[in-house]
C-alpha cells in the first residue's frame, strides 16, 4: 500500500521525463559541389512572375499592347514567363496508408525498402546533402526555405501521420530532427497547404499540446477507467479541488479502521470479562 | 498444472519496471532495459529446472510481451523517429519480441497495443 502510493507520489511529481528534446542536424550549409553529384536532379521551370513586382502582369505585355504598328513583340528580349532551374525532387512513397518503399533521388539505389537496414535514417542524410546542394548552386536563402516549405509539405502529409502506426518505419529514422532543422533554417509559413489531411502537432505550437496529465497515459494506452482511477489519485496527491471525491473514500477507509478497532476492542474486553482466568487475575489485582 | 502457470505469470508482473519511472530520453535506457530483460531470463533459466522452469519461463515471457508492446516498443520507434536511438538497438528490441511470440507460439494479438502517447516527442525552437 504505502509502495504504491509511493509510485504514485513520484508519478505526480515526475513531469519532464515524458517527453524528449529533438535537436537540429548540424548542416554544415557552406555548399558543397560534391553533394549534387549523389543527387539526381532535373530540369524544370518554374514560374518567373513569382519574382516580380507585380506578378499578375506577364513581362513585356505592356509593351505589346502600346506598339501599333506590328502585333510581333519587337523588343529585344523574349518574354519569359518560365525561369529554367534545376529542380531537386522531393522523395515519394509508395503507398500513403500503407507504406513499404521509399524512392530518394540517389543517383544509385533510389528505391529503399522502408524495413530495412539500409534505409535507416535516410530522409537526415537526403535533407543534410541537399541543402548542401542548394548552397553550391545559389547563395540566396529564399531557395533553401523554398525547398523546406516543400519538404514540410511532404513530410506532414505523409510520414508524420504515420509515425504512430504499430509498424516500425525504419526509414523514417531521425524524421523530427529534419523537422526540427527546418525550423532553424526557416519556413515560408504562407505557402504550406491548409490541408485537413495533415499532423501539425509537432511543428505549429511552442511546445506539443499534452493532456492535463501527460504522465499519466492518454487515451488508447491504457483501460479509461483505470486512467480514471489514477487521475484522481494524482489529483489527490497534488491537492487539486477535482480529487475530492478521491478523499471522500480515504476518509471513510479512516473512519472503517477506527471503526473496526473499536469494535476489536469491546469484543476483547467481553472475552476477558468471560474468561474465568482473567477475571481471577482482575480479582486479585484489586 | 494451469494454475502453477497463473501463479508464475503473476509473480513476474513484478519484474516490469514502472514506465514513467524510467528516464527513456536517456539514450542508454532502451539497451539497458535489453540488458534487463535479458538477465531476467538468464536468471529464471539457471536457478529452476523442469517443469518449473518451463512454467516461470512462460510467465516471464508473456509479462515481458505484453510489456513491449504496451510501453517499450512505441516509446523505441518514437525515440527513434527522434534520433535519439540507433539502428541497431531498435532492431534488437524489435528482435527480441519477434522471439518472445516465437517462444509463446502467439501473434501477440491479444497484447494490448499501446499507441503513441506513452511519450512524444517536443520540438525545442520556434
Amino acid at each position: 500500500m504505502v509502495a504504491y502510493f509511493f509510485d504514485l507520489y513520484l508519478l505526480a511529481t515526475n513531469t519532464k521525463k515524458t517527453f524528449c528534446l529533438v535537436t537540429p542536424l548540424e548542416v554544415n550549409s557552406a555548399g558543397d559541389n560534391t553533394a549534387c553529384d549523389q543527387l539526381v536532379l532535373e530540369k524544370g521551370t518554374i514560374d518567373a512572375r513569382k519574382k516580380r513586382e507585380d506578378p499578375l502582369k506577364p513581362a513585356g505585355q505592356d509593351k505589346i499592347l502600346n506598339d501599333p504598328e506590328i502585333g510581333i513583340p519587337t523588343h529585344q528580349q523574349p518574354i519569359i514567363d518560365e525561369e529554367t532551374v534545376t529542380k531537386i525532387p522531393l522523395p515519394f512513397l509508395d503507398d500513403d496508408d500503407h507504406p513499404k518503399a521509399i524512392a530518394i533521388p540517389w543517383k544509385d539505389k533510389s528505391v529503399l525498402s522502408l524495413s530495412s537496414n539500409d534505409s535507416a535514417y535516410i530522409i537526415p542524410k537526403y535533407y543534410t546533402v541537399a541543402v548542401k546542394c542548394i548552397a553550391a548552386k545559389s547563395n540566396s536563402k529564399n531557395d533553401i526555405i523554398r525547398f523546406n516549405t516543400a519538404l514540410y509539405n511532404w513530410l506532414t502529409k505523409k510520414v508524420v501521420l504515420r509515425l504512430n502506426d504499430d509498424t516500425w518505419y525504419i526509414g523514417f529514422g531521425g524524421v523530427l530532427r529534419v523537422l526540427e532543422s527546418m525550423k532553424v533554417f526557416g519556413i515560408n509559413y504562407g505557402d504550406i497547404d491548409k490541408d485537413q489531411k495533415r499532423d501539425d502537432r509537432y511543428i505549429y505550437k511552442d511546445s506539443v499540446e499534452i493532456g492535463k496529465h501527460p504522465y499519466v497515459f492518454s487515451e488508447g494506452s491504457w483501460s479509461k477507467r483505470g486512467q480514471q482511477y489514477l487521475r484522481e489519485a494524482v489529483d489527490v496527491l497534488k491537492g487539486n479541488a477535482s480529487g475530492k471525491s478521491h478523499l471522500v473514500l480515504l476518509v471513510t477507509f479512516f473512519i472503517m479502521i477506527v471503526m473496526i478497532a473499536g469494535v476489536c476492542l469491546v469484543c476483547s474486553y467481553w472475552s476477558g470479562a468471560r474468561d474465568p482466568k482473567r477475571m481471577l487475575s482482575n480479582f486479585s489485582k484489586r | 498444472m494451469d494454475k502453477d502457470l497463473l501463479i508464475a505469470r503473476r509473480i513476474m508482473q513484478d519484474v516490469l519496471p514502472q514506465p514513467s519511472l524510467v528516464d527513456f530520453t536517456d539514450s542508454e535506457a532502451i539497451p539497458t532495459l535489453l540488458t534487463f530483460i535479458r538477465t531476467c531470463f538468464t536468471l529464471v533459466r539457471h536457478g529452476s529446472s523442469g517443469v518449473t522452469q518451463q512454467h516461470l519461463l512462460m510467465g516471464l515471457a508473456d509479462a515481458i510481451g505484453g510489456y513491449q508492446k504496451a510501453v517499450l516498443l512505441p516509446v523505441t520507434r518514437q525515440v527513434y523517429y527522434a534520433g535519439l536511438l540507433s539502428y541497431t538497438d531498435g532492431q534488437s528490441m524489435h528482435d527480441l519480441h519477434e522471439d518472445i511470440k516465437t517462444f509463446l507460439k502467439t501473434t501477440g494479438v491479444g497484447w494490448k497495443s499501446g499507441g503513441s502517447n506513452v511519450i512524444r516527442p517536443q520540438l525545442t525552437s520556434k
